[in-house]
């Protein structure tokens, strides 16, 4: 079935897939960034931004305990 | 069943009939029906445990049972309610709901699917059986901590095999549900246009195919060290207790996720219908379910903060526990601006949707402050933790799988369900749910401990209440056995749009919904 909306071809590229993954671990996207991302978006890159992302979280985390703690 | 029957109208031949074309059957509908239905008998069975514990702590002392049967009770309760009911009752779901929803035909491994459901008898049998064996039933806790579960009898062993066995079913069926969704959709069913149910169910199969394995080595170490002379968690032989429970919650956590996710995803189905709207932040739900499932891989020692940790460990997996709960709470808050000036009418479906976001966010709020390591300290192993987890697995996950039986069993039986029995169950089931698990945070911040049988007489008064409503809530759900054997056996004809407002292409399709459906991919504006 034709969908009406030209699919954009071209691969997102690092910025755009981070940006999308970052916006994921707040929750919140707007439709069209969302439609965007659904029409350019690499799932495999997605899925290791997300692991990326989450390591660096972790780092992150770890970080502000040990400022805390120190 | 109705699928049955109707089978026969739409004249289709059948190799099999009666019991041989269930246990031969590949429809995933077939399957569907086979997964709820086993499900519903172990929540009775769980339930009637529940009840047994309940009536043993209705008074101070020992009346009804001794201490060895009622740990029993307290480990088979969870593992039957965790393993044998919610998990269960919601792939039922996904084998229904999913090829209708997506446009498929069926799911895309038929037989495996088979296979996945027929092994839960079998764990089914091992674990209701091992009561029966020499020395009675698992006893450790459903988290089956060393060293105590080093030590039990053969009733432990029976457990690890029946986890083993779900285990592998929980693993086919979640590698059946990921290649159905990514494969199996209609031309024009892009993952954009996927409803909710089917991406929360997307990213649970992930979740579950990466921690069962893990479970699944954590009971085997157990199995070793009871038998084949390894010590993993054994001290005397130089093994580590607490590893056991990092091993444990690194598959824990991730698993109440996924309890939980798959009941987002029906309410999501069920709250934009009801509100006669789309659902508010379709892309953020997706976005959240998404990093819900990478982050839960970082907080799971917030179960061991009791365990001696080292300052900057409680604070780690504090902090990361307490961000985890954003991307959550966003999905509360966009349940509501679904409802928030849309037509809103309160059917059945939509009443315990509601309940849930109403009685699942109070569990959410729980889970905060067992989160905060100081506080745990004082709340871990008492009736408040109790409290926190039944908020969000009776309050969230059962209440979500009521909502969802009643919002598609017009699809699966071609009736609509009673009204008046599905608000009657509703409420009775959420009054005396708050009867009985709400004085539990009090219970517990007053300091009484979980899983014992006998109980200081301070605590007496708010036992005897919960006990009496913990009773009213089990008798409750007889209400739904009913409400569900009436609407298959007759009822009000369900149109195949069987809710105003509902969306989807489930409701393309006749009520009852054929025995096979989308034969010929459907067409997608
Ligand atoms: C806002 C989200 C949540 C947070 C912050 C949270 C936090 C916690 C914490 C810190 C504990 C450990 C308490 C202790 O043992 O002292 C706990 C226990 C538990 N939680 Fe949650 N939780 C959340 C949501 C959920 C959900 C959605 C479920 C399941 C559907 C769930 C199921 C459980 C269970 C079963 C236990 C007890 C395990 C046991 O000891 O037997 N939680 N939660
Ligand atoms: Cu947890």
């Amino acid at each position: 079935m034709s969908t009406p909306t030209p699919r954009p071809h071209q691969r997102a590229g690092v910025w755009p897939t981070l940006r999308a993954v970052l916006w994921s671990f707040v929750g919140v996207r707007r439709r069209q960034a969302y439609h965007d991302d659904a029409g350019s978006l690499n799932p495999l890159a997605v899925v290791l931004a997300g692991v990326f992302v989450g390591v660096v979280f972790v780092v992150f985390i770890v970080i502000v305990v040990q400022v805390v703690l120190a | 069943m109705a699928a049955v029957t109707h089978d026969q109208l739409q004249g289709h031949q059948h190799g099999q009939s009666g019991l041989m074309r269930w246990i031969t059957t590949t429809n995933h509908k077939d399957i569907g029906t086979l997964y709820m239905f086993f499900s519903f008998f172990m929540f009775l069975s769980g339930g009637v445990m529940a009840l047994t514990i309940r009536a043993e702590l209705f008074q101070p002392g020992l009346q009804v049972v001794q201490p060895e049967f009622f740990n029993q009770l307290t480990t088979m309760h969870g593992l039957v309610m965790v393993f044998g009911a919610i998990m269960p009752a919601f792939v039922g779901f996904a084998n229904w709901m999913i090829p209708l929803m997506i446009g498929a035909s069926d799911m895309a491994f038929a037989r495996m699917n088979n296979w996945s459901f027929w092994l839960l008898p079998p764990a089914a049998i091992l674990l209701l059986g091992s009561f029966f064996v020499p020395g009675g039933a698992a006893a450790a806790g459903w988290t089956m901590y060393a060293p105590l579960s080093v030590q039990m009898g053969m009733g432990m062993d029976l457990a690890i095999f029946a986890i083993h066995i779900m285990g592998i079913s929980s693993i086919m069926g979640a590698i059946n549900i990921v290649v159905t969704v990514l494969n199996m959709r209609a031309p024009g069913m892009t993952m954009m246009k996927m409803p909710m149910f089917c991406w929360t169910w997307l990213i649970t199969a992930y979740l579950l195919i990466a921690v069962m394995p893990v479970l699944a080595g954590a009971v085997t170490m157990i199995l070793t060290d009871r038998h084949f002379g390894t010590s993993f968690f054994n001290a005397a032989g130089g093994g580590d207790p607490v590893m056991y429970q990092h091993i444990f919650w690194f598959f824990g956590h991730p698993e109440v996720y996924i309890m939980i996710l798959p009941a987002f995803g029906i309410v999501s189905q069920i709250i934009p219908a009801f509100a006669r709207k789309p659902l508010f932040g379709y892309a953020s739900m997706v976005y959240a379910v998404a990093a819900i499932a990478i982050l839960s891989f970082a907080v799971w020692a917030h179960h061991m903060f009791a365990t001696g940790m080292p300052a900057a460990g409680q604070l780690f997996f504090m902090y990361a526990t307490m961000l985890i709960a954003v991307p959550t709470g966003v999905k509360v808050f966009n349940w509501v601006a679904t409802m928030w000036r849309g037509s809103l009418s309160f059917e059945t479906p939509m009443l315990w949707a509601v309940g849930f976001i109403f009685v699942f966010t109070i569990g959410g709020f729980t889970g905060l402050i067992c989160a905060i390591a100081p506080i745990d300290i004082q709340v871990q192993d008492t009736y408040y933790v109790v409290a926190h987890f039944h908020y969000v697995l009776v309050a969230g996950s059962l209440f979500a799988l009521f909502a969802g039986a009643y919002y598609w069993l017009p699809k699966w039986t071609g009736h609509m369900p009673s009204e008046f029995l599905g608000k009657l169950h509703f409420w009775c089931s959420l009054v005396f749910f708050n009867i009985t698990f709400f004085p539990m945070h009090f219970l517990g911040l007053a300091g009484m401990p979980r899983r014992i049988p006998d109980y200081a007489l301070q605590f007496a008064d708010f036992n005897a209440l919960i006990s009496i409503g913990a009773f009213g809530f089990g008798l409750s759900q007889l209400i739904f056995l009913v409400a569900v054997i009436k609407c298959i056996r007759g009822g009000e004809r369900a149109a195949a749009r069987s809710w105003e407002g509902a969306e989807g292409l489930e409701w393309t399709v006749p009520s009852p919904a054929p025995h096979h459906t989308f034969e010929e991919a459907p067409v997608l504006r």
